[in-house]
């Protein structure tokens, strides 16, 4: 063995393994979650109004591959499989991953475990610019020519892009991103922002009134695979550059200081979590609706179960953000059949007793 | 090597620093020491390129420390600072390895090996699986003090590097006081340069090749820690009446004395 205080360095050692430190949990972690969204992803193409046995579910998508399997479905179950359920369950996954993966770099970014997606104002801006497509845009968007379908999802993403511009700006008078700035002028801009939204539902009609308030509690029965693909082309390369960056985001938890001692970019780190968390959220949320809980509560599970590293913490929320998600879905779906409750609805009752719970053992572990 | 000229901070309208000439030796320990607020941190982080003079000049190796390369300077200096206090659950050895990000992108074996030696050099390798917000203060700053011991690793072998260390025996028991220091003075024998602020004179006279008194962001002595660490030099730099004995090894030791020692205690 080797002196404690020897000069030399013997290298390498032969009983360090790289996962020598690990402990089971993190180890298994990212595959079990892997498994675990399949399992969810399956079982929600078979539940709903229509039931689809998991082998029917199995041979249909074999079948659109080729693949025979001894199942037998109809013309019926391959359409509602294919053209409704499966483009939303990808949205769900979609969504979910993506404000799960916000959540996690707004927690690195202000090196807080309870900081979410909606802090940098994304969210209030995106839903301020839906309503007043909802409520103004039927008097002035058909002059313009404009109201399509997605006239409302693309307001959406610039209404979330822009408050996200102006918190950044505030943010960031001296050079330097102050996150303490960012956080306040979050808050008050959300403020503003949902102030907006008031404004705007007093001079809404009743049926705008219903549609403001249904976009507010978030659905996913709105896009198609068109949607799914859109969602997907934004999503992965957040997803690759946080995975890729994700030895930068724990330096930046050291502090911003330390992380710059270690010879990372923090200027352009703090600046490019900003902006690929407005891309993802404001995309997801511009075609879902606002979706609570998912960006705070996702990564807050993978850290307590698989610890703080993001090599590890990054794929395994996104893929938690992507099971949970459906999850709720299928849960809003099946609960009050025939009646769909908002899938906001739904994480915000089951997210938020959770994330109590998850404060209260908090502070009874610091107190033992 | 670093090179202080006539460098000076000022922030908020308050000048920290004041025109500060410094050459930083290799190979030696060069311990700051001062009162609170007498610009010792900030002095750190000028040396560490940090923070930017407002005036005068930082060199690294004749060039100004600003225009160095990020990444190439991380892989030959390191700094220990004093509170690095936050709650997120690393394991203790992710943490040591955070000090490859300067060599690797993807720590392997052999930079956990660098960790893991680094650790037991830091005398905390019993604790790498364990996850830093369990354990204690003393404990994490030994953490930390891997940490960089790991990220100079290379520099080590290349005896060009320098290792700041902001209160390394802050939240440390005497025995690992004792350690720390011990394990910085033979870092400068494998060619490091490594500055410590202290709080403790003794601990500084003790281990000290250099040193630079502060007070009110001027250095009022530096040089060779015998000449600097004087009765009549610390008193007036720290505003403080001090006595000194010669301990049992022949060392000299300081202590505090009161400013009137015939009035009795509570009078």
């Amino acid at each position: 063995m080797r002196n404690a205080d020897s000069l030399t360095v013997e290298l390498p050692a032969e009983n360090v393994s790289v996962d020598g430190f690990r402990s089971a949990p993190e180890r298994w972690l990212v595959p079990v979650l892997a498994v675990l969204l399949g399992a969810v992803l399956l079982a929600g193409l078979g539940i709903g109004a229509l039931p689809i046995s998991t082998g029917q579910v199995l041979a249909i998508l074999a079948g659109h591959v080729g693949l025979e399997l001894p199942w037998s479905f109809t013309e019926r179950e391959v359409a509602v499989l294919l053209h409704i359920r499966a483009p939303r369950i990808v949205i769900g996954a979609l969504a979910g991953a993506a404000l799960s993966l916000g959540g996690a770099l707004m927690q690195a970014l202000f090196r807080n475990p309870l900081a979410d997606p909606a802090l940098i104002g994304v969210s209030s801006g995106a839903a301020v610019a839906a309503a007043a497509v909802t409520v103004v845009g039927p008097t002035i968007l058909p002059l313009l020519g404009m109201l399509t379908t997605y006239a409302k999802p693309v307001a959406a993403f610039l209404g979330g892009w822009c408050l996200t511009a102006l918190v950044m700006k505030v943010a960031h008078t001296t050079g330097q991103i102050r996150v303490d700035h960012l956080l306040l002028a979050g808050i008050a801009l959300n403020a503003m922002g949902f102030a907006g939204i008031g404004v705007l539902m007093l001079i809404a009609d009743d049926a705008q009134l219903r549609e403001v308030s249904f976009w507010n509690f978030g659905s996913l029965g709105r896009g198609d695979w068109s949607v799914a693909l859109l969602l997907l082309a934004l999503v992965l390369p957040v997803l690759w550059w946080s995975c890729r960056r994700a030895p930068w985001l724990n330096a930046l938890l050291l502090g911003e200081g330390e992380a710059a001692l270690l010879g990372v970019p923090v200027e352009r780190v703090k600046r490019a979590a900003v902006l690929l968390t407005c891309v993802a959220v404001g995309a997801t949320i511009s075609f879902t609706g606002l979706i609570g809980f998912v960006g705070l509560v996702a990564p807050h599970i993978v850290r307590l179960l698989g610890g703080a590293d993001h090599r590890r913490l990054i794929p395994a929320a996104a893929l938690l953000g992507a099971t949970l998600l459906p999850l709720a879905d299928i849960f809003a779906r099946t609960v009050a059949a025939p009646v769909e409750l908002p899938i906001g609805l739904v994480t915000a009752l089951m997210g938020g007793p959770f994330f109590l719970w998850l404060l209260i053992r908090e502070q009874r572990r610091e107190a033992v | 090597m670093i090179t202080l000229e006539q460098a000076s901070v000022e922030r908020g309208g308050r000048v920290l620093v004041r025109g500060v000439d410094l050459v930083l030796q290799p190979d030696a320990l060069t311990v700051i020491l001062g009162a609170n607020g007498a610009g010792k941190t900030s002095l750190v982080r000028l040396l560490s390129g940090e923070w930017r003079p407002t005036g005068g000049r930082v060199l690294w190796d004749g060039r100004p420390l600003a225009d160095e390369d990020r990444t190439a300077l991380a892989r030959r200096r390191a700094v220990v600072s004093q509170h690095s206090g936050h709650d997120f659950p690393f394991r203790a050895i992710d943490m040591v390895l955070m000090g490859r990000l300067p060599h690797v992108r993807r720590p392997e074996a052999a930079d956990y090996a660098i960790a893991h030696a680094a650790m037991e050099q830091a005398g905390i390798a019993a604790h790498a699986g364990r996850r830093v917000d369990t354990l204690s203060g003393g404990e994490r700053q030994r953490v930390h003090f891997a940490r960089a011991l790991a990220q100079l690793h290379e520099a080590r072998q290349a005896r060009n590097g320098v290792l700041l260390l902001d209160e390394p025996t802050a939240h440390l028991d005497l025995a690992h006081q004792e350690r720390v220091l011990a394990l910085a003075r033979r870092l400068t024998r494998e060619g490091l340069a490594v500055v410590a602020v202290l709080h403790d004179i003794n601990l500084a006279a003790m281990h000290a090749d250099q040193a630079v008194l502060m007070k009110s962001g001027r250095v009022v002595a530096a040089g060779a820690a015998d000449a600097v660490i004087t009765r009549t030099l610390l008193g007036a730099a720290l505003d403080i009446s001090l006595a000194e004995a010669t301990g049992a090894c022949g060392r000299t030791v300081f202590y505090p004395v009161p400013p009137h020692p015939s009035q009795p205690k509570g009078a």
